[in-house]
């Protein structure tokens, strides 16, 4: 995948963008394994490793029960990868996307920091970038509640 | 009495309203005023944070002082405007922040006296002191109080 090539991942009104080099994968709803019974995982990618875990999130990046997700994608995590359920998950194949540096205001996600480490101004139109490894991280720690 | 002289040299400092408190600010410390845009929203953000606007290719994230101060949100009118303020010093070259006025800044020339120092307007962390100026009480921001609420953990 080219360097500055990014995924758009709509959630609920929100829209982020994940770098493509951060993707492990990328799966349909349909392909992945059901939600477990007592589980707030809400699906599962099967591998010999150990079955990827996938969580919904709300627009807020708070866990989401569940949704209208479609796609997940799978980042890495530790000890094993963990997915992002979303609406739709679209390739940027086209566009040139230079983000720069930002930090939101207020209180870090505790043990993972902020989600959001830069944003790409588009048109005046803001596009907020998901940072990679702390998503991974935050997936993960939701799991492990 | 003898009337308290000037000390220091003349500052230019904006006055900006809110419907909370008047602040008073240097210049200096400001960017640029720029028009109230739409505001986007950044996950988990404090109540006092109202979005984030497009500045010169960043995303520069927009306070309300008077949610900080525990007031109700602001109106925003046709009048509002945003001050892009520089970092705070000891902050990333790219930390700019927004402040919302409920119009443009009114400019000042001032030179310091000791008469002019008043209470604060506000009991509040976030205003460190007040100044009286031409028969109006206004606020100096506490930046490093402004820097712990923006960056608790830093």
């Amino acid at each position: 995948m080219a360097q500055h090539q990014y995924l758009s991942i709509r959630i609920g009104d929100a829209s982020f963008l994940l770098h493509g080099a951060a993707s492990l994968a990328i799966e349909k709803r349909a392909s992945l394994g059901p939600k477990k019974e007592g589980d707030i995982a809400v699906a599962w990618r099967a591998d010999k490793g150990g079955d990827w875990p996938a969580y919904a999130l709300d627009s807020e990046l708070r866990l989401a029960s569940n949704g209208n997700w479609q796609r997940v994608v799978f980042v890495q995590g530790a000890p094993r990868p963990v997915g992002l359920a979303a609406e739709e998950i679209q390739l940027l194949a086209d566009e040139e996307i230079i983000p720069e540096p930002f930090t939101p205001l207020g209180d870090w996600i505790p043990g993972v920091g902020h989600l959001i480490s830069s944003a790409w101004i588009n048109e005046g139109e803001i596009n907020l970038v998901l940072d990679p490894a702390k998503l991974g991280a935050y997936l993960q720690m939701l799991g492990n509640r | 009495m003898a009337k308290q002289q000037p000390t220091g040299i003349p500052i230019h400092v904006l006055e900006i309203p809110t419907t909370s408190v008047q602040l008073l600010v240097p210049s200096a410390s400001v960017a640029e005023v720029v028009n109230v845009r739409d505001f986007t929203r950044v996950p988990q953000m404090p109540k006092w944070c109202l979005g984030v606007i497009a500045w010169r290719s960043r995303a520069v994230p927009v306070i309300s002082f008077e949610t900080l101060l525990g007031d109700a949100e602001p109106w925003i009118g046709p009048k509002s405007k945003v001050l892009i303020f520089f970092p705070i010093p000891g902050r990333q070259a790219f930390e700019f922040f927004g402040v919302l006025s409920t119009s443009e800044p009114q400019p000042h020339n001032i030179a310091m006296t000791s008469e002019m120092a008043a209470k604060s307007p506000r009991d509040s962390q976030y205003i460190a002191s007040g100044l009286n100026i031409r028969g109006r009480v206004v606020g100096i921001p506490n930046m490093e109080a402004l820097k712990q609420a923006f960056y608790p953990t830093a």
